[in-house]
């Protein structure tokens, strides 16, 4: 158990209230003290459940999130769901559908569970590609074909998720390795 | 500026409808498992996020528009890791996945 900050209660506060006012819409006396009642009942309900720890650099609040960076991250990854998108809608009306999937694995350097969370999130987003596993710093991706997985092997992608976070560039991906036939994967 | 707005709108959903029909077709046309969690899950969730665009395009700049965005928002957020919690349990199953150098192609991954 942590104790969670007076940042992270407010935060919480003002998104919970937020979300309130856009989907109520009333902005009188009466429809906002019962938004202020109910986000505080919410936050109170959910106190425990938010200072338990699922990892051990868990975090929250955003602290360590740039939220410009972040900003730009979100346009650059629906540019690039957009032409994933446009790749696999091409793979799926071709006739006979060729059928060239592989399996990835690899290991990233980054720095918490949630710069992982994200990888993964935007990995599965990201037509084409699914995250099959996450454990500890070892990902399986799934990979309709070659095109797909380009922007991972490429460590485009990691490279990302990481200035998220850090300022400094490195190289976020290492090991990886394309399974191409089913006797691979057992190891 | 209305003939604009309906025109946009019009091509957005149109777009998100192709995916919703190639994730569809996707479905019955790919062979195993895993590709189909592709056609399942990630066309479809863009098909829907498009519809969704396209009817914020409709909407204009209302309240009903920031719910539709929230919504699509929501959408972003919770379908891949459906998708992910899918293929995991598979994975740890045991379930193979089908590959292009597979020994026996015509079984199917098991």
């Amino acid at each position: 158990m942590n104790k969670i900050s007076k940042y992270s209660l407010a935060l919480s506060f003002i998104s919970l209230m937020l979300f309130w006012t856009v989907m109520s819409g009333f902005l009188d006396a009466i429809h906002l003290s019962l938004g202020v009642v109910s986000v505080i009942s919410v936050l109170a309900i959910n106190y425990k459940m938010k200072s338990y720890r699922m990892y051990e650099d868990d975090m929250n609040d955003l602290k360590e999130l740039r939220f410009i960076r972040a900003v730009y991250y979100i346009g650059w990854m629906i540019v690039q769901i957009f032409k994933a998108g446009m790749h696999v809608l091409a793979i799926l009306f071709k006739n006979p559908i060729p059928y060239n999937t592989s399996v990835l694995k690899f290991r990233v350097d980054l720095p918490s569970a949630h710069a992982k969370m994200i990888l993964g999130n935007s990995i599965s987003l990201t037509p084409g590609t699914v995250t099959m596993v996450i454990e500890g710093d070892h990902f399986v991706v799934h990979a309709l074909d070659d095109d797909s997985f380009g922007g991972i092997v490429s460590d485009e992608m990691p490279r990302e998720v990481l200035k998220l976070f850090q300022k400094e560039e490195r190289q976020v991906i290492y090991d990886v390795e394309i399974i191409r036939n089913e006797e691979a994967l057992e190891k | 500026m209305t003939e604009i707005q309906n025109i946009l709108c019009i091509l957005f959903v149109v777009t998100g409808i192709l995916f919703m029909l190639a994730g569809s077709l996707g479905i019955v046309r790919l062979p195993d498992f895993y590709s189909r969690t592709h056609a399942a899950g990630t066309s479809d969730t863009l098909g829907v996020i498009f519809i969704i665009v396209g009817l914020i395009i409709y909407e204009g700049f209302t309240l009903i528009s920031l719910k539709l965005l929230l919504i699509s928002i929501f959408i972003a957020l919770a379908n891949p890791i459906g998708t992910h919690a899918l293929t995991r349990a598979a994975f740890k199953k045991g379930k193979k996945p089908m590959l292009k150098n597979s020994s026996n192609p015509k079984k199917g991954g098991n």
